[in-house]
C-alpha cells in the first residue's frame, strides 16, 4: 500500500523545520528506523526513522523547504496493510500558533508512539504560557484553575463533562489520572504487553536461600580483600594442554581446579582460613571439601568437593562437571551439598570483574573469583599487557584478622602466579 | 449507657449542672410546678426547691434583665424562653447588657449565663410557635450561639453552656424534643464550644447544617447514596462562633457545598457561611456555593400542606444537591 511519511512531532513548542535532505532517494529500499530525511529546526537537526520496511516512491517537497510538524512530505510503498499516520496541523487557520500534544500524537503508527510519549514527558510540564492560555480559552471553576496550574495542564485538551460542555473538577482529576497511568504504560516499551508490576512468590528453595542469606550476611561481621593474580604463566599452560587433556580423559578443564589447589597450598601456612566456626569454637580442618557455588535457572546451589587435598586437578575438574550437571538436573543429594570447609564463587564466568561474595556460614572463608581480563601492568618499569584475574576473599572477622586474609590470598596468588613449582605434582 | 430523647437529656443535663454548682439557677415561665411546657425542667422544682428554680412572670424582659443582674452577682442562671416567638421583649437586655457586658467593662465584669430558646417548626405551630430567630443573635457580637441536633450534643453543648464565662443563646428545637433518642454516656461531658461535627463523610458535596436541617440533610445524603453522591455532612453544633475550618476543609475535598437552613433566606447564617467560603476558599470551588432555606415569608404558615412548602426537607436537599453535581 501507499504510505504517506508525515512529519513527527519534533520537540516542545517545535512548529515547522526545514529539509536539510533527502537521505533516501526516490525508488530506494528503505528498512524500518532506517533514516528517511534530515530537517532542520531552530533547536536541533533530527533524522526522521522510517516507519515501515518498503520503498521511496516520491519526494512531495525539496531541500530547503519549510514544512510543519504533521505535514505529509513524502510516499512509501510499504508491503500489506499498515495503519496510516494521520496529517494533522498545528497553526490553525486563526494563526494562532498550537503546540502540538499528545492528542495529535497518539493516532501514529506505533513506531513513533514510542518517541511521542518520550517527547510528551520531556515537554508536557513546562509551558506554562500554554496553560494559562488554556485556562483564559476554557469556561471553568476556580478549582479547575488552581488544579491546571498546580497540574500543569492546558485546559484545551480536556474534553469537558459539565453543563454545556464545562471542564469541571471531576474531568481534571481523571486527565491527571490517565496521564499518570501513560507514565505507568510507559514500560510497554521494554516489556511489550507487560503488567507494570509483577509479584513473584518468594517460597521453596529461594526461601531458603534467602534465609540462608540473611543469617550468613547479618551474623558475620564480613570483610572482603581484593587482590591480583597474573594468570600469564597458567593461561599459557592451560591453552597449550586444554585441549590434550580432554581428548586423553575427557575434561575439558577449567581454572577453578587450579585455584582450588592453590587454596589448599596457601592455607597450608595459613589454616585458620579452612575452618568452621561453631558456638564459641573455630574448627580448624584438616582437610578440604570446597563449595563450588553453581547458578541455576532463578536459584543457587553449592555443591561440595570433597577431600580436594587428596585428589588431582583431573579429579576435581571431574567431579565439579558431575556435580554441576547434577545441579542442574536436581539430582543432587544432601551429602553432596553439605560439609563443606571453604568456598568459591565464580562471578566471573558471567564477566564480573569484582564481587563481595557472602560466607557460606558456618564457614570462614569465600573465594570470589572473577574474569581473567587483558590489562596493562607494569613489569621492570615498563608497561605490559597481562591477562589479570581479580580476587575477592570475604573472611569472617570475628576469628580471621585482616592481614591473615591478606596474606594468605597473597600466598595463594603466588601459587597461581608460579604453576611450575607445583604443577606436576598434581596433575 | 441508656437511651434517651432530646428533651432528656436536656434535663439531665440542667439537673446535673445543678447538682454540681450551686449557683446555677433556672428562671422561666410555668418552669416550676407545672415542669415547662414540654417538660424540660420537670421534676427540678422538687428537687432543687422553689428558690433555684423559679416561676417567673410572663415577662421575657424580666427573665433576661434578671438573669443579667443575677449573673453579674456570680450566680450562673439558666433562663428559659418558652417558645423563640415571644423572645423579642427581652432583646434590649439580651444584646445592650447581656451581649455587651463583657466588652462595656473592659472584661472586668463578664456574664455567665445562658438562656434556652425552644424553637423551630414542623410542628403545625402557626406564626407564632414556630419560628427560629437563630440569625438576629448570631450577628451580635459578644453572644455564643449553638443548636444542638442530637440528645448527645444537647446535653453536652448545654453543660459547655453554664459553665462557660460568656452569655449564650441555647437553641432547642421542639421537633426534636421526642422525635429522636440516642443512647449517651453517664458520665460528665461536654461539647466544646465552636466545634462543628462532621455527621458523614464523603467526597463529592459538603452539606452544611444545623438543628433540624441535619436530620433532613441524613435523608437526602442517603437517598444520593444511591444515585452514587457521596455527600459530606457537617452538623454545625455552635452558630456564633462557627467552625470555619471543619467547614472549609470539608469545601477544600468536595469542591461543591449545599447550605441547609430552616430560616427564612435573607440574611441567615448560610449566607455568611456562603460568603466565608467564596471569600477563603474560592480557588477549590468547582460550582457556586447553593443554599436550601426556608422562604422569605414570614415563618411559619399553619396549614400543614403550606408548611412543608415554606420548610427544606430531603426532596428540596437532594435537588439542590443534583443541580450543583451537575454544573
Amino acid at each position: 500500500m501507499e504510505y504517506k511519511v508525515i512529519v513527527p512531532p519534533l520537540g516542545e513548542s517545535v512548529v515547522e523545520g526545514t529539509i536539510v535532505k533527502w537521505l533516501k532517494q526516490e525508488g530506494e529500499k528503505v528498512k524500518v528506523d532506517d533514516p528517511l530525511v534530515e530537517i532542520m529546526t531552530d533547536k536541533i537537526n533530527v533524522e526522521i526513522p522510517s516507519p515501515h520496511d518498503g520503498v521511496m516512491k516520491k519526494h512531495l517537497v525539496g531541500p530547503d523547504t519549510v514544512v510543519e510538524v504533521g505535514a505529509e512530505i513524502a510516499v512509501m510503498e510499504v508491503e500489506g496493510e499498515v495503519e496510516q499516520a494521520k496529517t494533522f496541523q498545528v497553526k490553525p487557520e486563526d494563526g494562532r500558533e498550537r503546540i502540538p500534544r499528545e492528542q495529535e500524537v497518539k493516532p501514529a503508527p506505533e513506531e513513533f508512539v514510542g518517541t511521542a510519549v518520550h517527547h510528551e514527558h520531556m515537554g508536557i510540564h513546562a509551558d506554562e504560557a500554554a496553560i494559562e492560555k488554556g485556562i483564559k480559552a476554557v469556561k471553568s471553576s476556580p478549582i479547575v484553575r488552581r488544579l491546571a496550574r498546580e497540574h500543569f495542564i492546558d485546559l484545551r485538551k480536556l474534553t469537558g463533562t459539565g453543563k454545556g460542555g464545562r471542564v469541571s473538577k471531576n474531568d481534571v482529576l481523571k486527565y491527571i489520572e490517565m496521564r499518570h497511568s501513560v507514565d505507568i504504560i510507559r514500560p510497554d516499551f521494554i516489556f511489550p504487553g507487560a503488567e507494570p508490576e509483577e509479584i513473584i512468590p518468594v517460597t521453596g528453595v529461594r526461601k531458603v536461600i534467602a534465609e540462608h542469606m540473611v543469617k550468613s550476611a547479618f551474623t558475620i561481621p564480613h570483610v572482603t580483600t581484593f587482590d591480583e593474580a597474573d594468570m600469564s604463566a597458567l593461561v599459557t599452560w592451560r591453552r597449550r594442554n586444554v585441549d590434550k587433556i580432554e581428548e586423553r580423559h575427557g575434561v575439558r578443564i577449567t581454572y577453578l581446579p587450579f585455584i582450588a589447589k592453590a587454596i589448599i597450598f596457601a592455607a597450608r601456612e595459613f589454616p585458620w582460613i579452612n575452618a568452621t566456626f561453631v558456638g564459641d569454637n573455630l574448627h580448624v580442618k584438616k582437610y578440604f571439601n570446597i563449595g563450588m557455588a553453581v547458578a541455576r535457572e532463578n536459584s543457587l546451589i553449592v555443591p561440595v568437593i570433597k577431600h580436594c587435598e587428596q585428589k588431582s586437578l583431573l579429579e576435581i575438574a571431574r567431579d565439579m562437571k558431575e556435580l554441576g550437571d547434577k545441579a542442574n538436573t536436581d539430582r543432587l543429594t544432601i551429602e553432596e551439598i553439605s560439609g563443606g570447609t571453604i568456598s568459591i564463587t565464580n562471578a566471573g564466568v558471567m564477566g564480573a570483574l569484582g564481587s563481595t561474595p557472602i560466607i557460606a556460614a558456618p564457614q570462614v572463608a569465600i573465594l570470589g573469583v572473577h574474569k581473567i581480563v587483558e590489562k596493562p601492568v607494569v613489569r621492570g618499569g615498563e608497561i605490559v599487557i597481562r591477562p589479570i584475574l581479580n580476587f575477592g576473599l570475604s573472611f569472617d572477622h570475628r576469628v580471621i584478622d585482616g592481614g591473615y586474609a591478606v596474606q594468605f590470598l597473597r600466598r595463594l596468588i603466588e601459587f597461581l602466579e608460579d604453576p611450575d613449582s607445583w604443577l606436576l605434582n598434581v596433575i | 449507657m441508656k437511651k434517651v430523647t432530646y428533651i432528656e437529656a436536656i434535663t439531665q443535663a440542667l439537673y446535673e449542672e445543678m447538682e454540681r454548682d450551686e449557683r446555677v439557677f433556672l428562671i422561666g415561665q410555668d418552669i416550676g410546678l407545672y415542669g415547662g411546657v414540654f417538660k424540660a425542667t420537670k421534676g427540678l422544682m422538687d428537687r432543687f426547691g422553689a428558690e433555684r428554680v423559679i416561676d417567673s412572670p410572663i415577662s421575657e424582659v424580666y427573665i433576661a434583665g434578671g438573669s443579667v443582674g443575677a449573673a453579674l452577682v456570680g450566680m450562673r442562671p439558666v433562663a428559659e424562653i418558652q417558645f423563640a416567638d415571644f423572645i423579642t421583649p427581652s432583646m434590649d437586655q439580651i444584646i445592650q447588657q447581656m451581649a455587651k457586658m463583657r466588652y462595656r467593662s473592659g472584661g472586668a465584669w463578664t456574664c455567665p449565663m445562658t438562656i434556652r430558646v425552644c424553637c423551630g417548626g414542623e410542628v403545625g405551630g402557626g406564626l407564632y410557635h414556630s419560628q427560629i430567630n437563630e440569625q438576629w443573635f448570631f450577628s451580635q457580637p459578644g453572644l455564643v450561639v449553638v443548636m444542638p441536633s442530637t440528645p448527645y450534643d444537647a446535653k453536652g453543648l448545654l453543660k459547655a453552656a453554664v459553665r462557660g464565662e460568656d452569655p449564650v443563646i441555647y437553641f432547642e428545637h421542639k421537633r426534636l424534643y421526642r422525635s429522636i433518642k440516642e443512647e449517651i454516656p453517664e458520665d460528665d461531658f461536654v461539647v466544646p464550644v465552636g466545634k462543628a461535627a462532621v455527621r458523614k463523610e464523603g467526597k463529592d458535596i459538603t452539606i452544611v447544617a444545623y438543628g433540624l436541617m441535619c436530620h433532613k440533610a441524613l435523608e437526602a445524603v442517603a437517598m444520593l447514596e444511591k444515585d452514587g453522591i457521596s455527600c459530606e455532612l457537617i452538623d454545625m453544633r455552635t452558630l456564633r462562633p462557627w467552625d470555619r475550618e471543619t467547614v472549609f476543609e470539608s469545601v477544600k475535598k468536595t469542591s461543591r457545598a449545599v447550605l441547609v437552613q430552616e430560616n427564612s433566606k435573607t440574611g441567615g447564617v448560610m449566607a455568611e457561611v456562603s460568603a466565608s467560603i467564596t471569600e477563603d476558599v474560592f480557588d477549590y470551588l468547582d460550582a457556586p456555593v447553593s443554599r436550601v432555606c426556608g422562604l422569605d415569608v414570614p415563618m411559619l404558615p399553619f396549614a400543614p400542606p403550606m408548611e412543608h412548602f415554606f420548610l427544606p426537607n430531603a426532596e428540596k436537599i437532594v435537588r439542590a444537591v443534583r443541580k450543583v453535581m451537575e454544573y
